[in-house]
């Protein structure tokens, strides 16, 4: 992928109306500015970008735990429920 | 009518996930204590990032709070979600504390970005941990 191409999908995620992707997408944008200008290296952008995976890593992770304690509580709703009747 | 909504609760549980939610770890008061500090000194962290001295020593004092984090979480049963996102979290901070280890200059807006990253992490943690059934 160049660069022509990385800019065209970053311009559609940040169009794309989620606010997650959106957010992602402008941090990418700052990040290669930021390396353009040299007020970060090369490597460090790089890592910086490897940690955008790893929050995205933690979001998905985070959206499980919570759809679970959703879940928990509905059964434990249900329990309640059907030792009360 | 017990005998639906117990039959209810049963045809619940009988799936996989219905399993790891009943099971579930509760709310434990320590690890929400360590991701709150995680997430405050990281947030404090970026202000001290245009000196580097003070930052690399917030680095150090991070990189090793958010380890001992994930260490706690590793061995909690039903833990899983918990424990994958203690390891990225993990992988950022130490890479932070690397960085720093190393012989070249490190950025102001490169620690910002770090510190930034972990906070918003850890405040998302600490927002579903604080939400586990008591």
């Amino acid at each position: 992928m160049n660069l022509d191409e990385i800019n065209h999908h970053l311009a559609n995620l940040v169009n794309s109306g989620d606010p997650g992707f959106a957010n992602a997408a402008q941090f990418v944008q700052q990040v290669i500015q930021q390396l353009h200008t040299g007020q970060m290296s090369a490597s460090e952008a790089q890592e910086v970008l490897q940690d955008v995976q790893r929050q995205m890593e933690v979001i998905q992770d985070m959206s499980q735990m919570a759809m679970k304690e959703t879940l928990n509580a509905v059964i434990n709703g249900v329990i309640v429920l059907a030792s009360a009747v | 009518m017990k005998k639906l909504l117990s039959l209810m609760a049963f045809s619940v549980l009988s799936g996989c996930a219905a399993v790891d939610a009943y099971l579930m770890t509760h709310f434990d008061p320590v690890e929400y204590r360590m991701i709150t500090e995680i997430r405050y000194d990281a947030h404090n962290g970026i202000a001290d990032c245009d000196d580097a001295a003070v930052a690399k020593a917030n680095a150090n004092s991070l990189a090793y709070k958010v380890g001992l984090y994930h260490a706690y979480e590793l061995d909690i049963p039903h833990n899983e979600d918990s424990i994958k996102a203690s390891t990225a979290l993990d992988e950022i901070a130490q890479g932070l504390k690397t960085r720093y280890a190393g012989t070249d200059k490190v950025s102001s807006i490169y620690c910002k970005l770090k510190f930034g990253g972990i906070e918003s992490s850890a405040t998302l943690i600490q927002q579903v941990q604080g939400k586990r059934p008591r």
